[in-house]
This record gives structure tokens, sequence and C-alpha cells, in this order.
């Protein structure tokens, strides 16, 4: 059973990915390519797995809505700096390797896509800070954002890469990647989950508002929102609002 | 050849005979006999035999090794056969060591260079450790130390040092210092395979010289020491000599009434104890086991106003190193009156006259009660002297076998670690430095180090294969490989432009000691620090006490713990309780026996036969009542009895009414963690809920939820079945224990570095960097190296499966019995167990205060 979230936005089997069927729209957030590259730069030598995983999920998600458009809501990249020769490369690929499934690609500018322009320019793919369509707006969510001012009904944030983090008794914790909606000043408001295998997420249900990334969910009742979490290639889980959770 | 025992010394005269004639005047003037070791160690080292010599600190350790040497060097000098380069290594773990003995050889260097004129020329003394400024880097290469002084960790640098290392073609003897405290950790695994490297390097073997302080068996040490050539154990002389010197030990009881002697009157009682001991001395040195006791009794006696403020010093390992080095000087001074330790004066420096040393609780293990106690009475005829005092009934119980054991020499084992990859993962990068290896030869060479003669092959090729990179695609091996490595020529080499630079400044076993700080969730008010294996134990909601406040836990970030204040709420695990050593395995043994021999005599109602087995402990009277009492109260209460290989589980409740399932298993905290894990895996899978644990050295219990029955049959019938290993694999998979200890590993490991590139990366990043790798190194390969080594390091170092698997073995077998004793309150044995988290080595009145209710509750019933 597909999961919905607004009834518009469906969720791509227990991947964090939304299809909205309106706009004939993938979304994803928060890749984070080359994330690898960086920590190895500074002294930390993860293996290089990232890529690899996000084609295979990728594939799978495209081939569930075939000729879909796609969009990615920010931080493609993981570099804040010039971009170095291992990340152009993967981003280049990763473009090439989208391109085959879908011709009609945007990205949202994510505070970590410092000199993406020059990679999206060569692969003739639309480049926003924002991006409007309908009734949904797109944004990354690393700046402010003042939701009267907004016209558009559905509001799509990326950058918080929420989670839900449970404790077991026998001290074990459990991090749940998950999707965070409801209504905010009568808006929809929904934060899409990091694609990132390496996303080191805010755990929404634990942290203090003020600790949150966003500055936009900082001006929010974060407490308000439901949660949807993914155990990826595996399930969703719906849970109550974050909140309750909160113990 | 092999290892053998060396039981009778040679006289003054044919010892003083193998040194040369300067050298041996010299050694007489300055002293009228030699002692004890140096009455075997001249001789055995003069015929070039592989040595390991136990002795008490003050017997002339130092000498006992050295003479010979020196005496070899001065003779080569007169022949002009002595060469410009090392002849003997001298490791040591301290620094401070260090600096001691190269001031021991000052003097006889200076002093016999004059007795000899101009017959000899220059023989040399050097340190090289970490702290050596590069001109005198430079001086050491054009006139190398004939001695040098270093640590484990400079010894693995100076290997990958291209020209010094040319000076080390000449060294005859290795020393390794203090082996007691490397034989059982990673510091000696690192130290093992330096001295495997040193022999390939040089081509032909050395002499090996190994001097500590006492530990058992004597055996594993040697073994340790000398490992083995071309698979073959080199042999090695064993001289123990560490009993001479007479031992006076006693076990006291402050108060006459153990149980109902409130707090404040315990400690008073206490404190009046130990202000006696210290006005009977010139110094006493009182070790306490945690930080906060040190500071609390130091407070304490700084206040009395009996002593001088300046007579009264604490010394341990949260005190800066200036600090710590004015207590020793002070001490060797004969300065103080009384010096407060945790645990660092284990470690042998001389530190001048100790008249006696007090310990307030127990100190867990027989080798550590004797190394502490055998501080005191530094001449080489004094007697050591030791005096316990008793906290608590399970204290007095433990202390008064230890100190018989203490008396009898029956030591606790020590287990040297074997097959440590991460170590292994840093010579391997400084082999591949130093030149091209065929893996056989590598492999060859590696398996001759005592700690790692059982690796495997396959385990070896892996490592290989993971120094190399290869999880890595082939385009990004530049990145991550620190060697090459041809599996199918069976080569490999170095790799990379930083990799020396990794080499240098990331070796090292120790990992990067870390405060973490302490945060309320509400406000992020900072509320103190606490240690980091502190929050490797914590769980969800448990209770602590900081800085006087009680705390529950919330959540952990990085280097971060958010917690809220809870006032009045008692606290679940004690705020030293990752402070605490584990009670040794054998001493757990000697226990349960000492319980079944006091239990059989109060079946048989023999009165004479209690007694007299209470006066074969070193105990004063109140500690033989407080025991008799003990053992009456628990058997008077519940007739089914804990013995030596029969276990009591006790169904029960607390005061607060909750279900609890106590197992009485002493056999120390280390097989308990497992145990209790196992138990309440099982048992919660059944019942389909949450299980609470808390563990002790004589037991641990299960916190069931209300209304749920339990079938402890059936989890037992379990138990026998399924494979304890995943099953605990799988338990702490996601513990912040295992986080942890992964960052070590990986740090050891070079898969996250703590120095790169100029920049010192924060244990912040670090920890956080190390979970994200955690589940991205399973993703790979489930035995990814470094985690198979975490693993390890928590099954075998941190826990003791060994011994867990052997238990369990036993009881499916039928030669350990278990039965099941059903109590409407807990019985005696329980109660520490019970009252566990609200315990503190300087008692408060909270858990004082419920011990009395608990036992007054028994009372009643009986």
């Amino acid at each position: 059973m597909t999961q919905k979230i607004f009834d518009v936005i469906e969720i791509v089997e227990s991947f964090p990915a939304v299809y909205i069927k309106r706009l004939n729209l993938l979304v994803i957030t928060d890749l984070h390519l080359g994330y690898e590259t960086a920590a190895a730069e500074e002294g930390m030598f993860i293996p290089k797995i990232q890529y690899k995983k996000t084609i295979e999920d990728l594939k799978l998600i495209f081939k569930k809505h075939e000729g879909s458009r796609f969009l990615i809501n920010g931080d493609v990249k993981h570099e804040f700096s010039e971009t170095g020769y291992h990340e152009y490369k993967e981003v280049s690929n990763f473009f090439k390797f989208v391109k085959q499934f879908s011709n009609d690609i945007t990205v949202v500018k994510g505070n970590h896509d410092t000199f993406i322009s020059r990679i999206t320019r060569k692969f003739d793919i639309n480049l926003y800070d924002k991006y409007a369509e309908e009734n949904f707006l797109f944004i990354h969510g690393h700046k402010n954002l003042n939701l009267s001012k907004v016209r558009q009904q559905y509001i799509i944030l990326g950058h918080e890469h929420p989670s839900i983090a449970l404790y077991s008794e026998l001290g074990v914790k459990e991090k749940i990647k998950c999707f965070l909606f409801g209504e905010i000043n009568s808006k929809n408001l929904l934060v899409l989950p990091a694609f990132s295998y390496f996303a080191q997420g805010s755990d929404v249900n634990l942290i203090p508002h003020d600790e949150l990334l966003s500055p936009v969910l900082r001006e929010i009742d974060v407490d308000s929102l439901r949660a949807v979490g993914i155990i990826e290639r595996e399930k969703c889980l719906s849970f109550p609002e974050i909140g309750v959770l909160r113990e | 050849m092999g290892i053998s025992f060396i039981k009778k010394p040679w006289s003054d005269e044919e010892n003083l005979a193998c040194l040369e004639s300067h050298v041996r005047n010299w050694f007489t003037s300055k002293f009228r006999c030699l002692t004890p070791p140096q009455r075997f160690s001249f001789k055995l080292i003069s015929r070039n035999r592989n040595v390991l010599i136990t002795a008490p600190t003050g017997s002339g350790k130092t000498f006992s090794a050295f003479m010979v040497i020196l005496s070899d060097l001065f003779r080569l000098s007169k022949h002009k056969k002595l060469e410009e380069g090392v002849y003997c290594v001298y490791v040591s773990p301290l620094r401070a060591l260090n600096n001691d003995i190269y001031k021991n050889l000052i003097f006889p260097l200076q002093e016999i260079k004059e007795l000899y004129g101009d017959e000899v020329g220059e023989v040399r003394v050097g340190i090289r450790t970490g702290d050596i400024s590069s001109y005198e880097k430079q001086k050491q290469l054009r006139k190398p130390p004939h001695i040098l002084i270093t640590t484990p960790e400079s010894l693995a640098i100076i290997l990958n040092s291209k020209r010094f290392v040319e000076k080390l073609k000449t060294v005859k003897w290795v020393v390794i210092d203090e082996i007691h405290e490397l034989a059982s950790n990673k510091r000696g695994v690192h130290l093992s395979l330096s001295i495997e490297r040193l022999r390939e390097v040089i081509g032909r073997d050395f002499v090996r010289i190994g001097l500590g302080a006492t530990l058992y068996p004597l055996e594993e040490a040697a073994k340790f020491l000398v490992g083995y050539e071309n698979g073959k154990m080199r042999s090695c002389k064993v001289v123990d000599v560490s009993w001479f010197k007479p031992f006076d030990l006693k076990l006291v009881c402050p108060t006459d009434d153990i149980i109902y002697t409130d707090a404040d009157a315990m400690n008073a009682l206490m404190y009046e104890k130990l202000d006696e001991i210290i006005a009977a001395h010139n110094t006493t040195l009182v070790f306490t086991n945690t930080r906060s006791g040190t500071e609390r009794v130091v407070h304490h006696l700084k206040n009395t106003g009996v002593y001088k403020e300046e007579e009264i010093a604490a010394h341990h390992g949260s005190l800066s190193r200036e600090t710590r080095w004015d207590v020793e000087d002070k001490l060797k001074k004969g300065l103080l009156k009384a010096v407060i330790s945790s645990t660092s004066l284990e470690l042998g420096i001389d530190i001048g006259h100790i008249d006696v040393v007090v310990q307030i609780g127990s100190p867990k293990s027989v080798t550590r009660c004797v190394q502490r106690v055998g501080r005191s009475g530094h001449r080489l005829n004094d007697t050591a002297k030791g005096i316990i005092i008793g906290m608590d009934r399970d204290d007095i119980v433990e202390c008064g076998v230890m100190l018989r054991c203490a008396l009898e020499r029956n030591l606790d084992k020590i287990r040297v670690p074997q097959n440590c990859l991460d170590v292994l993962v840093q010579h391997i990068v400084g082999m591949g430095l130093h030149k091209k290896w065929s893996v056989d030869e590598a492999y060859a060479l590696v398996k001759n180090s005592y700690c790692y003669h059982n690796l495997d092959y396959d385990i070896f090729i892996q490592v290989l294969h993971y120094v190399a990179g290869h999880y890595a695609s082939l385009e990004d091996r530049s990145i991550y490989g620190k060697i090459w490595f041809d599996e199918k020529d069976g080569m490999f080499g170095r790799r990379g432009r930083y990799t020396k630079v990794i080499y240098y400044l990331n070796i090292g076993t120790i990992p990067d000691e870390v405060k973490v700080d302490v945060y309320t969730v509400d406000k992020k008010q900072y509320v103190g620090s606490i240690e980091e294996e502190f929050l490797e134990r914590l769980r969800k909601k448990d209770i602590f006490v900081l800085g006087g406040k009680t705390y529950m836990f919330r959540y952990a970030r990085g280097m971060r713990c958010y917690v809220e204040e809870k006032k009045e709420e008692t606290p679940t695990i004690p705020a030293w309780f990752s402070e605490l050593l584990p009670l040794s395995y054998e001493l757990a043994g000697e226990i349960r026996l000492f319980r079944e021999q006091i239990f059989n005599f109060l079946k048989k109602n023999d009165q004479q036969g209690m007694k007299k087995l209470l006066s074969t402990l070193p105990i004063d009277s109140r500690s033989k009542k407080a025991i008799e009492q003990y053992f009456k109260a628990q058997y008077n209460y519940l007739k089914k009895v804990p013995t030596y290989n029969h276990i009591v589980i006790e169904e029960t409740r607390d005061l607060k009414k909750r279900n609890l399932l106590i197992f009485h298993t002493l056999y120390g905290r280390r097989v308990n963690d497992a145990l209790s894990r196992v138990f309440a895996i099982i048992i919660g899978k059944t019942t389909r809920s949450d299980v609470l644990t808390t563990i002790n050295d004589n037991g641990f219990s299960l916190i069931l939820p209300r209304d749920i029955k339990v079938d402890i049959e059936k989890a037992i019938r379990e138990l026998y079945t399924v494979d304890i290993i995943e099953l605990l694999k799988n338990n702490i998979r996601r513990t912040e224990l295992m986080k942890r200890r992964f960052r070590h590993t990986a740090a050891r490991s070079f898969l996250v570095l703590r120095n790169y590139k100029g920049y010192k990366i924060s244990v912040r990043k670090q920890q956080i960097n190390s979970q994200s790798l955690l589940r991205v190194c399973e993703m790979i390969d489930e035995d990814f190296p470094v985690i198979r080594e975490t693993y390890r390091e928590i099954l075998e170092d941190i826990m003791d499966i060994e011994k867990t698997q052997k238990l369990i073995d036993d009881m499916k077998k039928g030669r350990v019995t278990w039965e099941i004793a059903k109590t409407e309150v807990p019985s005696p044995f329980a109660h520490n167990l019970i009252v566990l988290g609200e315990a503190d080595v300087v008692l408060m009145k909270d858990r004082r205060q419920r011990l009395i209710e608990l036992h007054e509750a028994i009372i009643e019933k009986i």
C-alpha cells in the first residue's frame, strides 16, 4: 500500500523519495555526493559506498515511475569549497545517469551546492534558489522563510535530515530516518529525509527546538508535526506527533 | 630448553666475578651485598640468557639488569671494540620512570669512568621519547647512546627512522621494565611486535631481559617476553624473588555493627581508623579506588586540623602532570604524611619511603593488592605492611579471602591479549614503510610474537587487504591504501605520500582520553563532566549523581551528554561504576569456595569449625563477627545457598514491589556483564518486554515488568542452545559501548585519524565520524577487520566470553548446578546488588538507609 502524505504526495515504497502525481514529479533531497572524499581529506577514510547505493536505489525508484520529471531539493554535493576533482566527476556521472531516465531535471540550490552551476550548465539542468510550480514550493530550508508571505499551499523542505531516535531499555539507540509533515499556519509543510547514506540526522524528538538546523523549522511548532519513518527498502512506520515521542 | 625456573641463587662472589674489576669495585664500594634479584641476574645475563625477573620495588632491579651490561660495555671500550651504536634498548611504559632510570645510570657511568681514567672512552646513555628535540636527535645520530632509554611508542617510531635505525644494528640486549604493566594490554602487544621487527632489522637475535613486579602465571609473562623464533619458543629463565619481603596484612572493620551503623557514623569511624594509622606511621599511602573517593578523603584529612595542609596530597590521573610530579618529589623527600591515590601510584617509580599502605574498600584482585602493599617498606629488609579497611559485608568477605590468598602467594592470572588486529595494522604500515615484504616473511615475523602466535593466515590476508584499501574502488586506493598489496605475487610495500606522517603522528594504543560534557536537556546548562567510560555504560533512564545532584540520562550526541535533573530519585548506577576494577575470576572462585566451607559448617552447626576457618583469614575480630553474622543471616533466611559449583536464582521483590530475578553468580563482573545480557535477551524475548539489569561482581539482577511470569527453566534450556557470541554481538551492536570502542579501534587502525595533515582532529569529530563509519563498514563486510577487533576487545578484554561460555557449558553438563528460590524480600547476599546505584566508596546516607531497611525486612521474616 502506498503511503500518502497530504493525499497528493506519495512516498515511493520505502525510499526517502516522494512522487507528486499532479506534477509527474519525483523529488529527493540532500544527496551529499562526495562526502567520503571530503572526509578522507580530514583523515577519515570512509569506504566509498554512497554513490553506488544512490544509483541502485534511484534505478528502482525510476522504474516505479517511468518518464517522470525529477527534482533534487538541495545539497546534491557535499564539499563547500571549490568542487574538487573527485566530487566533480561523481556529480557529473550522477547527472549523466539521471538523464537516462528523465529529461526534465531541476535542482534547487542547497547550502552545500556552491559552484554547482558549472555542472548543471553542462547538463542543461535548471538550477534555482527556490522553485514553485502550481500549488507547490520547493526550497532547501537553510534560509529564513516568512510563511505568511508564501502563496503556495504545499511547502517542501530539505536540509534538516530528520530522524526519530528511540532508546530501548538495554541502552540500545535506534535512529530512524523520517518524513516530517503537518499543517502550520494553514500551510502544508513536508520535510524530506536525506537521501544520503551519511546524513548525520537531527533526532527531532530529542533535540530542543533551537538546535534544529533549519531556520524555518526553528520558527514553528515542530512538536505538532507527525512523522513517517522509513526502514529503507523494507517498510514505512507511522508515528504520532513529535511532541508525543518526546518523553 | 623452553621456559624454566631458577630457584637457587649463586653466591655474591660468583655473581660479582661476572663483572669487570673496576665495575665490581665500584659496586662493592656502594653496596654491602647483593639483593635477591641480583644474586640471579648477574650470572644469568652474563651467560646471555633471556631472563624474566619479578621482584618488589626497592630491590635493586635496575642494577640487577644493568650491572653486567655496563660491565660488558666498559670491557669493549677498554679493548677499543666499542662501536658507535646502540647496544642496549631499555623500554618502560612510563616516561617518568625513564627519567629516573636515566638518572640512576648517569652516576655509576661517571664514577666508573673515573676509575678507568684513560683506559676507556665514553660510554653513553640517552633517552629517546616523544619529548626529544631535533637537536637531541641529531646529537644521537652522531653519537648514538650505547644504552637507549625509550617507550613502546617511541621504539615503533625509531624502527622507521631511516638513519637512526642503522645504529641499532649493534643491539645486544633489550630490557623491558614494568612488564606486569604491559603484558596484559594492547600497549604490550604493540611492544612485542616492535621487538620482533627489531629482531628482523638487526638480522640476529639478542638477549631479552624482563623486569617486573609480581604476577602470575610467570610462564605466560615469560612467553610474552621471548616469543618464538621460527615457530619454536625461545628459551627463558624465570627468577621469582617477589616474595622475599615479608608481608604484614590485615583487614579491619571500623565498626562493631556493620549493618546498623548509619552512613555518617560509618564514615566517621573509617576516618578515625585512618587517622589512627596515619598518626602511627611516618608516611602512609592510601588507595581509594576512585578519583572522587580520593578527593573526598584528602578534603577530610586537610580539614581535621591535625595535619598541615602541605603534608597531605592527592595523586590521580585527573591531576596535571606537574601536580603529580610535585607530589612524587615531595614523597621522595619525606615531606608528606599521607598520599591519597586512586590507582596511578601503582606504577613503579622510586618514590621514597612508605611505611604502610591503606586500602579503603576492596582492591578487587590479589595481584593488585600485593603490588600496592609492596610499595611500602622501601628498604630491602623492611616488611611490606598493608591494611584494608572494609566498608561493607561483601568487601569484608572479599578482602578477607584476598589477603589470605596474598599470604599464600595465590595470585590471579594475567591474560595476554591475542590477535589484536588494530595493533597489527599499525605495524604492517610501519613494516611497509621500511621495505618490500613477501606475505610469508611478514606473516612469519608477526607470528613470532606470543600475542600473535595463533593468528590465522586468512585473517592476516584480510588485514593486508584492509591496509591496502582494497575495500575502496581501484581509483580511490591512492587515498585509502597505506600499502600496496599484490595477493597473486604475495608481496606488499609502502604507498601514499602522507603514510609516513600518518604513522608517526598516529601511532600508539592509548585512545584519546576524553571527558564528556554533561548538559541539561531543557536549559542546556552545563552541569559537569563524566568519563567517556562511564557514558559507555549508561542506559536509557539511568540515574546518576554528578556534583551532588541526581540526573537522568536522556541521550548522547558526540562528546556531549544530555540529562534531566531528577530530584530525590535514587540513582541506578554509581558515578564511579566504570572506574571500579572488576573482581578477578580466580579470586571469585576462592570466595565461592569459602562460601561453601562456611555454609557446610552452618549446616552441621559446627561453630568450632567455622571459627577455625575464620581464624585463617588475617582479619580483626570485628570482621570475623561481621562475616559470621552475614552468613548466618543468609542461611537462616534462605536454606538454599550458593556454593562453589551451585548457583541460586532468587525470585523476589524489592522494596518498591518490583519483580526481581537475582542470580547469585559470583564469577566477577566481566562474566556477569555477558551473562546478564544473554539472560535479559532470552527472557525479554519470551516475555516480549524490556528487562532492566544491574550487575556487580557477585551476581546480577533482572528487573521484570509487573505481572509477567518468567519460566526460568525454559530460559536456561534456551541458554544451552543459543549461539552466545551472536546473541551478544547483536545486543552490543547498538550500544554506546560499541560506538565508543569502535572509535578507539578505528583510530588504532588508522581508519579515523587523530592527527592528519597538521590538524588535530577533535575527539568529538572522531566520535561523530565513527558512528557513520561503523554502519558503512558493516555494509561492506560484517567481518571488516576494524569491526571484528572491536567485538573481540569487548567480548574478550572487557567482558570475559571465555569464562562465560565455560560456565554455561558447565551448567549444561551438570558440573554447575542451579536451583530457584522464592523469597518475599531479597536475601542478604542480594542487598548490595539492589542498592548498587546508590553505592559509593565513602558511603552516602541513602544507601545505608536502604540497606538497613532491607535488613529489617529480613529480620521480620526470620
